[in-house]
């Protein structure tokens, strides 16, 4: 063992001491007595020592495990609070885009729909040129117009709905593959 | 003889022994790679201190959040070394603080007491 210090150096000595006694055949009764005394004595002091090393240990054991709870749940609200904010993240980006998509139906329908609708009206008019026409033509463009935004309108609801499910599926894929290479 | 000061730091605790003052204190967690080789200076700096025979009281304040196995034994040995001090007619006690709630650390320090013979405190630090 060298010079090196060990946890039970104390110990091993006194083992070791004992050992020579029984080795040495020149010691006489009452000698060899008062070293077995010593080696109760020493004995019960390690088994003292051994009853409370391993009592303080398990109380110890105990705290960490405690500790260890503690964490888990932490770690628990803490995946809670991201996965809130990462949905409260999607759904602005999903919210985002739909309005961009918004925004480009409008122009689309104000651009190309509505001017459809108006020229085809205008061509039923001109091979019917009287007010009933007119006023056809007018509704026709009016109500047209209208139920094309009308639907547009109701149509955004369930498109950011469908926006943030696939941006949500999306991320849950990025963080399991994140999760799989720390792992 | 000079006082013995140690920093604490992630693994181990922060250690004072001052013979000037007889406040020997060892606080915080004691997870050491190798124990025996961070107490033995402790160690060592006792048994000068108690072979200078010094004549002041001495109060051993140990605050402990958390110790491994190994750690336990060489606190007792510490420990013993005090009581040894005390065989001598030396003015020792122990106080062991410990954290309000903090069942496990106070039962420790019952443990300890049962077996060191020193006047034990065992004192609640009340939470902020």
């Amino acid at each position: 063992m060298g010079e090196k210090k060990q946890l039970f150096g104390h110990e091993i000595a006194v083992l070791e001491h004992s050992r020579n006694i029984i080795a040495d055949a020149t010691k006489t009764k009452e000698e060899v007595i008062g070293d077995y005394k010593n080696l109760c004595d020493h004995y019960e002091e390690m088994l003292d020592q051994s009853k409370l090393i391993t009592k303080v240990s398990d109380k110890l054991q105990n705290k960490l495990n405690s500790a260890n709870a503690a964490l888990a749940d932490k770690n628990q609200e803490l995946q809670e609070t991201i996965d809130e904010l990462t949905k409260a993240k999607i759904g602005k980006k999903a919210a985002t885009i739909t309005f961009g998509l918004a925004v480009v139906l409008f122009v689309l329908s104000e651009g190309i729909f509505d001017p459809f609708i108006e020229s085809f009206a205008k061509k039923v008019f001109i091979d019917n040129p009287n007010q009933a026409a007119l006023i056809q033509y007018s509704t026709v463009i009016l109500w047209t117009s209208m139920f094309g935004k009308l639907i547009m309108a109701l149509l955004l609801k369930p498109l950011e709905t469908f926006i943030e499910e696939y941006l949500l599926k999306k991320a849950i894929k990025q963080q399991k593959a994140l999760k799989a290479i720390n792992a | 003889m000079e006082i013995f000061e140690l920093d604490a730091k992630n693994h181990t605790p922060y250690i004072k022994l001052d013979h000037t003052t007889g406040i020997m204190e060892l606080k915080g967690r004691s997870t050491p790679e190798n124990s025996v080789e961070f107490y033995d200076p402790v160690n060592k700096w006792l048994i000068q201190f108690i072979n200078e025979a010094v004549t002041i009281p001495v109060i051993v304040k140990l605050k402990f959040e958390y110790f491994n196995t190994s750690s336990s034994k060489c606190i007792l040995d510490v420990l013993k070394k005090f009581a040894e001090f005390k065989k001598t007619g030396a003015d020792v006690k122990v106080e062991w603080y410990y954290e309000q709630d903090d069942d496990d650390m106070k039962e420790a320090a019952e443990d300890y007491s049962d077996i060191v013979k020193i006047p034990f405190e065992i004192i609640e630090i009340p939470e902020d």
